[in-house]
């Protein structure tokens, strides 16, 4: 009897520890890994959270830049409420770069980049909202545009190109309320 | 007294050169400035600048030998590598690279290299007159050069935040490094005489 508590005991331990290095590994606070859209997909979809933001970003865009300080000062108010999942695109050259551009910025986003190298289409963000988000519409979205999904990854709610960048943060205040 | 002028004369000739714009201002550029007006000038224009970051020349000539060898120019970051050495000036159009990464920063100092001590030493800071205490151990020194006679606040905003990624990298990244934000007007400090100061404004801003 004794054995098979020690045994229970040694088991609920390693299950313990197993299970914070597993929630540490899917939320981390910055990330600038280079990951396929199937990597994304399932730490998109493996969050808890109510509601799951998917931003996509690219620093040679204006208005990302317009909005980028915006989203980083909702982000950092919010951070308990929701995940964000701020999207880019590149290969490892890039990572640098990016991480440099958001470091000058000090933005705390976490960031994602999608190895493009294997996407042959100028609109690559057309290909992440395709495998994540099947309700979502992609045409109407650009660069600066997200959308949300819920604990059980249905969309919510989705922004378009056609918005400025106050609808866009009425959207994200919206779904907090 | 006499070498004093021709200072003067040096010092009004590089002016020209490197501003030539002197002229299009209907304003005075230059004027003599002091911890009043420093502070006045950073809180009209909310700058986030440490008191006692903000350093200033401790005298007339130590403004020309600064000037005399071209480095009266900003808004711009010299850096001085860990054993004081100068390595380059940062351009506003490659900070955000090399503020960023120091990994892109210059590593060899040229042959002439100057010493961060042959400045640190002709400094003091603006506030309270007390000479640098030049930090040891450091990885690098950056000096920020700003002035009010730019006329450019929007730039020197600009230089304010590359202070604060500096600042981030001492408290994000635990980066050993000094940061100074060199004013370079002319200061009342100076102690400089009525006469003397009325003919270096003169000079300096026809």
């Amino acid at each position: 009897m004794k054995k098979l508590t020690l045994f229970l005991a040694i088991l609920l331990v390693f299950i313990n520890i197993k299970a914070q290095n597993i929630n540490t590994e899917t939320k981390p606070v910055l990330s600038f890994d280079v990951l396929s859209i199937d990597d994304l997909k399932q730490l998109v979809f493996s969050s808890k959270k109510k509601l799951k933001v998917v931003y996509f970003f690219k620093t040679g865009c204006p208005y990302n830049v317009e909005s980028m300080p915006t989203i980083n000062t909702f982000y950092k108010e919010q951070i308990s409420n929701l995940d964000l999942f701020v999207v880019s695109f590149g290969n490892k050259k890039n990572k640098q770069y990016l991480q440099d551009y958001l470091f000058f910025k000090g933005y705390q986003i976490p960031v994602y980049i999608i190895d493009d190298s294997a996407i042959f289409n100028n609109k690559k963000y057309k290909r992440v909202v395709e495998n994540l988000c099947d309700s979502c519409n992609q045409k109407s979205m650009g660069y600066a545009d997200f959308f949300i999904l819920d604990e059980n990854n249905n969309l919510i709610v989705q922004s378009n190109c056609s918005q400025n960048l106050d609808e866009h943060i009425q959207i994200l205040k919206s779904q907090l309320d | 007294m006499r070498n004093y002028y021709i200072k003067v004369m040096q010092v009004t000739s590089l002016f020209l050169l490197t501003f030539l714009n002197i002229n299009a201002q209907n304003e005075d550029r230059f004027k003599f400035e002091n911890s009043q007006t420093i502070e006045e000038y950073v809180n009209t224009h909310a700058l986030d600048f440490k008191n006692e970051d903000v350093f200033v020349f401790n005298d007339f000539e130590a403004f020309i030998k600064f000037n005399n060898e071209g480095y009266l120019a900003g808004p711009l970051v010299h850096v001085f590598n860990d054993k004081g050495l100068y390595l380059e000036s940062i351009e506003p159009y490659e900070v955000e690279k090399k503020l960023s990464n120091f990994k892109k920063i210059k590593n060899k100092p040229s042959k002439k290299a100057i010493l961060v001590d042959d400045w640190f030493n002709n400094l003091v800071n603006y506030k309270t007159q007390e000479p640098i205490v030049k930090k040891d151990k450091v990885d690098y020194y950056f000096v920020l050069n700003w002035a009010l006679f730019l006329k450019k606040p929007d730039s020197v905003k600009e230089l304010s935040k590359w202070y604060k990624v500096l600042q981030r990298q001492q408290t994000d990244r635990d980066e050993n490094i000094h940061i100074v934000l060199l004013n370079m007007d002319f200061q009342d400090s100076w102690n400089m005489s009525k006469e003397k100061r009325e003919h270096l404004l003169k000079v300096s801003n026809q």
